[in-house]
């Protein structure tokens, strides 16, 4: 890479990466955001010329794949541990609880899909507008728009249930299994 | 409704303002290093990446997460050996199980980490074994690590610790049971040593070995499918053998332990969980779910057992699930010391994690126990020790897992987790045996 090239990197470094660390924390636990951070900046310097003139949304994108090929790695290295060691309790999520933080909301959220959450969440914490959040989740702007009123809809009849009587609490099936 | 539904949303967002941007070196050094994650997570995470590219069909076999067997196997093979590399075995003697990694300190390399090896016992009910760490640090790095594999029925319990770096050496270490007193690879021996940070009797082979090569290879492993390529890092890496102190070799029969569940040979395991069990973070980090699947119809409350925990005082200290066995099976064919848990339980204080066990000895529960590798008393808590491993942020499932324990009777009531050394203490201290009963034995058949 040239000198140019390394300019325009570390412009897009210093520019972007609070974004991207923003959007990581949000989605994992701190001590690995820098990690994952760093993953994507990797990637955006051996893809610098792909990197579109407004790079949010891409490294957003970039971001999320790395999420994703982390939390499959995690998951069958867990599953690999937990063949080895027979420790399967050990193959839970610990850390970084809040409970402080576990309103209806989250709660709500954590049992929507992950379409749909990432959807809401792309929105309203990222700030995105559809057609940014589209090209982060690589999808059409139709499609993105119409995924974001049934997750809309789906969020507002579970809020609705959350606050209703106990025994109609949904229940989440998402980050349920013990065995 | 709408934009209503995007407020509240916006409302719980746990991070308002944009984050600072952290610093770029570390983007830059692995940009010159490759790769500095651990040799293990490259492994899974090749699996991962497999799932969006196309495999290539010569490690197919390797990367399908439907081939267990294939997985294990990988996950053995130490990477970042060659043969041309162990010629360069500095020596024949087993480095020390903490030290510091040789060579020029470049951003790409581990010179100039200390490292430090380390072994827990699995606290799991109803199992006996040792969990193996390795921690590297640095000024400003915190450490990271690699869990193994407790199996005390072989030479081998445990072997790990290479991470793959653009340049040097890592650190790669074999723990053994007692009849192992040196290991080969390709031409070189190196002795195997005692320490008191291993259980007692277990002897550990330490040796650096160059970042970049073709791997070491353990055999006794169940293979590759009929008709399968070897793949390269195997069939060209030399293989690891022990030899006893005559010299001789011992046979690796490396086994892989069956699936989680209930076993014929050592007792039923009995789960519990309370109705308010909670997933402190997924799928969100700082979210809560209820951890109870929608078919979870099981115990709420812990089911009887030989063991059994009380709490005194610390009320925000919950109990959220655990594990109960009805006897104790003895371990037969363990080597060295072993420790077998009869109750194990998860807590949780200010939602901070905690797993807890009470370990006895496993060849004849309610022996004095030894003690716990590596842990050194705490001051000011008279009888309790404490083993501090570190955090391993390179992992999404990161945590603590230090170890702080005491003696009860002829038991060591453990802790491990939490946010540090003086909330396990703050919980040790809450945590009481209320009951231990050695009579219920069950020897499982040979």
């Amino acid at each position: 890479m040239d000198g140019t090239g390394t300019l325009r990197f570390e412009a897009l470094f210093r520019a972007h990466a609070g974004a991207v660390r923003t959007y990581v924390c949000r989605r994992c636990v701190a001590d690995a955001a820098d990690d994952v951070v760093a993953d994507v900046f990797v990637v955006a310097w051996r893809r610098l010329d792909d990197v579109p003139d407004d790079p949010v949304p891409w490294l957003l994108g970039v971001a999320r794949r790395v999420l994703a090929n982390r939390r499959r790695g995690e998951a069958r290295h867990q599953a690999l541990l937990g063949r080895m060691s027979s420790e399967p309790h050990e193959a839970m999520p610990v850390l970084g609880a809040r409970p402080d933080v576990g309103v209806p909301v989250l709660r709500v959220l954590s049992g929507l899909s992950e379409r749909d959450r990432e959807a809401l969440l792309l929105v309203a914490w990222e700030g995105l507008s559809a057609a940014q959040a589209s090209k982060v989740l690589g999808v059409s702007s139709n499609t993105f728009a119409a995924r974001l009123s049934r997750a809309r809809r789906r969020f507002a009849v579970a809020l609705a249930a959350e606050s209703g009587p106990p025994a109609q609490q949904p229940r989440s099936a998402e980050g349920a299994v013990l065995r | 409704m709408s934009d209503d539904v995007i407020d509240l949303i916006r409302g719980v967002d746990p991070f308002p303002d944009e984050l600072p941007a952290p610093p770029i070196e570390p983007v830059l050094h692995r940009l010159e290093a490759g790769d500095q994650r651990p040799w293990c997570a490259q492994l899974v995470d090749a699996g991962g990446r497999a799932a969006l590219r196309a495999p290539r069909r010569r490690w197919g076999w390797v990367r399908r997460p439907s081939r267990p067997v294939a997985i294990l196997l990988a996950a053995l093979v130490i990477t970042g050996s060659a043969a041309a590399a162990v010629l360069s075995l500095t020596g024949s003697a087993s480095q020390p199980l903490a030290g510091r990694v040789p060579g020029a300190i470049t951003p790409a390399s581990l010179a100039g980490y200390h490292y430090r090896i380390a072994v827990t016992p699995v606290l799991f009910a109803g199992t006996a074994g040792w969990q193996p760490w390795i921690v590297y640090n640095s000024a400003g790095t915190n450490g990271y690590g690699e869990r193994g594999t407790p199996l005390p029925t072989s030479p081998i319990f445990a072997v790990g610790g290479p991470t793959r770096v653009a340049r040097g050496e890592t650190v790669a270490y074999v723990l053994t049971g007692p009849q192992v007193w040196a290991v080969r690879i390709g031409s070189r021996t190196i002795r195997t040593i005692s320490s008191p940070a291993l259980p007692t009797g277990d002897r550990a082979a330490v040796f650096f070995i160059p970042a970049q090569g073709h791997g070491l290879f353990i055999p006794g492993l169940p293979g590759p499918p009929p008709g399968a390529p070897h793949p390269p890092p195997m069939k060209n890496a030399p293989a690891l053998s022990l030899l006893d102190r005559f010299g001789r070799p011992i046979a690796i029969k490396l086994t892989v332990p069956p699936p989680p569940g209930p076993s014929l040979a050592g007792p039923p395991t009995v789960t519990w969980m309370s109705p308010d069990a909670v997933t402190p973070w997924w799928p969100l980090p700082f979210g809560t779910v209820p951890y109870h699947h929608p078919g979870y119809h099981g115990r709420t409350r812990p089911g009887p057992g030989v063991c059994e925990l009380g709490q005194r005082g610390l009320p925000a200290l919950h109990a959220q699930w655990g594990h109960t066995v009805p006897w104790i099976s003895p371990v037969h064919d363990g080597l060295g010391e072993v420790f077998l848990s009869c109750i194990d339980a998860a807590y949780y204080l200010h939602g901070w994690p905690f797993d807890v066990a009470v370990l006895v000895d496993g060849h004849r529960p309610g022996r004095v126990l030894g003690p716990i590798p590596g842990a050194r008393p705490v001051s000011g808590q008279p009888g309790v020790v404490t083993l501090a491993t570190g955090r391993f942020p390179t992992s999404l499932f990161t945590r603590n897992f230090g170890v702080t324990a005491k003696r009860v009777g002829n038991a060591w009531l453990v802790v491990q987790g939490g946010s540090g050394l003086a909330q396990r203490v703050q919980v040790l201290n809450a945590l009481r045996i209320s009951k231990l009963d050695l009579h219920h034995l069950r020897h499982a058949p040979h």
